[in-house]
């Protein structure tokens, strides 16, 4: 059986990250937390050979969420990213553009649905 | 006129015809003698110049000759001529409009007077025409005028009346008549204290004594009792009418409707608040489903496992304290937008300022604007509309994030103002005012933000809301540097 893929969670919520945590960790996966962009990238440096998937607040306390995972995509193209916030709905422009320019690779708005996460994760990174 | 008859005149004959050819030159209005066959016998210079006509065109003329068709039709002349020829009575005071070619109309003033000779016979009639042009277009204005003064009073929205010397009432406009719920036929040549409340009338009586002796009264707020009995404040301003000789012929008072006012008033307060939200909502949205997403999560991960027993006690904590949170921030929301009460209470102005900061504190962070408190722990309590100022701050904190779209940072500072009063500053590091812009930054409306964005409200109801509290505000600004927002309220109200 091939391993779940890595997860790094962002998001400035504690608790936000316990429960993605806690859902992602029952699953089976792997699990990383950081709760500011700064914290983020410096797990993403430290261990970015194994993490395959983003879970990403669009509104951090020190870096615009866009913009962090623009970065994320230039120098870690192979890392899956899901934006996941409270702030746009899903037809806003923000969003819609972002999936469009493939700025991201899925979304998913606060509150959520569990089996919102795992049919996400299902079609943007399939398990082999 | 013939050498011929000029011959056979006398000495006098001849001076009395001068002097006539002379008056008829000199006096400034037109003048034709027509004889019976309703020719022209003379026309003086007045006449010519104005008709643009030479002697020669004009002397000898039959009168239809003279006169456009149109003019004869309407004043039937040449029928009034026969008529004074026949009866020997003139006609007096009529009214022509007269336009000779190329120039303006003109309005005459006419008159038909008959010469009649030794025999009592009729021997010439002479039309005097006077321009009464300018007249007739003051007479317009005056009309208009008044006109225009009646439809200002009556579309006024403050009473307006006016009384004779004693204080009895002459006329009441309609604004009067919407607010007292009486029609002026009902009050005519009553005293005005008939619609005073009883506990203002004897102010009311010296108020009215006072002005028969030149004292003029402004802003002073008397109760209006209604026709239901219902009691309204009012402020009223008299003023005196004098004559030409200075006596007072009259009273005139405007009342304006306070509670009219201030229902407007709290009004606009309320739609700018609303506005202000609006300009939140995204923050709040944030807010609220950040809490919501977590007990949402929470519960749903109680639900799929429900054995694992750590989980279940940590998830029931995390529902617990997401739903509390989300209902505070609800609370404070709702403690914005409840409209204002008009009850000033004491306040801690350091508590209004904190409980703003946590409507929008988490949007400032996001922002990357640091906020730093100066908060003076020992200020004194002022009375105030603690929502309103809250109101008011609010505007301070979005204004200061709107100038720092890079972030900054945001310093509060509260201060006692020597004795009397308190300072509350909102200093930012963001763009600035441009000096061109500083006066006009509390004019509503002004606004610098790209439309959709900014209302321009934001300052003025700010300053209503300061200036409701007696206070002032200052501005400090450098473009590139950054501006800094003084308020400053008085402990006490007078
Ligand atoms: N702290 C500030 N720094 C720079 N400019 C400001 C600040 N506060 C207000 N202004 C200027 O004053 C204008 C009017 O402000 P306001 O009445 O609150 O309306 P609005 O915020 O909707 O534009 C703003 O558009 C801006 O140009
Ligand atoms: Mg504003």
């Amino acid at each position: 059986m091939s391993e779940k893929p890595r997860v790094l969670i962002v998001d400035d919520e504690v608790d936000m990250c316990w429960a993605l945590e806690n859902i992602l960790m029952l699953e089976g996966y792997k699990t990383h937390t950081a709760t500011s962009g700064k914290e983020g990238l410096e797990l993403i440096q430290q261990l970015h050979l194994n993490i395959s998937l983003l879970f990403l607040d669009v509104k951090l306390p020190d870096i615009d969420g866009l913009k962090f995972a623009d970065f994320v995509r230039q120098h870690y193209p192979k890392i899956k990213i899901i934006i996941i916030t409270g702030y746009y709905y899903r037809d806003s422009d923000p969003v819609q553009q972002g999936l469009a320019n493939n700025l991201f690779d899925g979304f998913i708005g606060k509150p959520f649905n569990i089996s919102e996460i795992r049919s996400t994760i299902e079609t943007i990174a399939p398990s082999q | 006129m013939k050498s011929t008859d000029f011959d056979n005149m006398s000495l006098s004959e001849r001076k009395y015809e001068r002097l006539c050819t002379m008056i008829f030159s000199c006096i400034p209005s037109s003048l034709l003698m027509f004889d019976r066959n309703l020719r022209v016998v003379i026309a003086n210079k007045n006449f010519l110049e104005k008709s643009r006509r030479t002697e020669y065109e004009t002397v000898g003329k039959h009168v239809d000759e003279i006169f456009p068709s149109v003019i004869l039709q309407y004043t039937r002349l040449s029928e009034r001529i026969r008529t004074v020829f026949e009866t020997s009575v003139g006609d007096r005071g009529r009214e022509m409009y007269y336009r000779s070619p190329g120039l303006p109309t003109r309005v005459y003033y006419y008159n038909l007077t008959p010469l009649i000779d030794n025999q009592g016979v009729v021997e010439s009639v002479m039309l005097i025409m006077d321009d009464i042009t300018q007249q007739v277009s003051l007479r317009e204005k005056v009309r208009q005028t008044e006109r225009h003064l009646a439809g200002v009073v009556e579309s006024a929205n403050d009473i307006v009346t006016s009384l004779d010397p004693k204080g009895m009432i002459l006329t009441w406009n309609n604004a009067a008549e919407r607010i007292s719920g009486y029609i002026e036929r009902e009050l005519l040549s009553k005293p005005l204290t008939t619609i005073c409340a009883d506990t203002h009338k004897a102010t009311l009586v010296s108020i009215i004594e006072g002005l028969s002796r030149g004292k003029t009264v402004k802003h002073i707020e008397l109760g209006l009792k209604t026709k239901t009995g219902k009691i309204i404040p009012i402020s009223w301003s008299f003023a005196l009418m004098r004559d030409d000789a200075q006596a007072v012929v009259g009273i005139v008072g405007v009342g304006q409707d306070l509670a009219e006012r201030r229902e407007l008033e709290s009004q606009l307060f309320h739609s700018a608040k609303l506005a202000s939200l609006g300009v939140m909502a995204g923050g709040i949205a944030h807010e609220i489903r950040n809490p919501l997403g977590i007990s949402s999560a929470a519960a749903q991960l109680l639900l799929e496992y429900p054995e694992n027993e750590t989980l279940r006690k940590e998830c029931a904590q995390k529902i617990y304290s997401g739903i509390k949170r989300a209902s505070q921030i609800i609370e404070e929301l709702l403690k914005f937008v409840r409209p204002s009460e008009g009850r000033f209470e004491l306040t801690n102005i350091n508590d209004a300022v904190m409980e703003t900061l946590t409507l929008i504190e988490k949007q400032l962070v996001l922002m990357r604007i640091e906020i730093k408190k100066n908060l003076d722990r020992h200020i004194p309590l002022i009375e105030s509309e603690k929502n309103l100022l809250k109101q008011a701050f609010l505007n301070m904190f979005l204004n200061a994030a709107n100038a720092m779209p890079d972030g900054g940072t945001l310093t509060l500072t509260t201060a006692t103002d020597g004795k009397n009063g308190v300072l509350i500053t909102f200093k930012d590091t963001g763009c600035g005012i441009s000096s061109e812009n500083v006066d006009k930054i509390f004019d509503p409306f002004f606004t610098t933000m790209p439309v959709g964005k900014g209302t321009g409200l934001g300052l003025s109801i700010t300053y209503s809301i300061i200036k409701h509290h007696e206070g002032a505000i200052l501005v400090e600004s450098a473009v590139g540097k950054g501006t800094s927002f003084t308020i400053k309220l008085p402990i006490k109200k007078s």
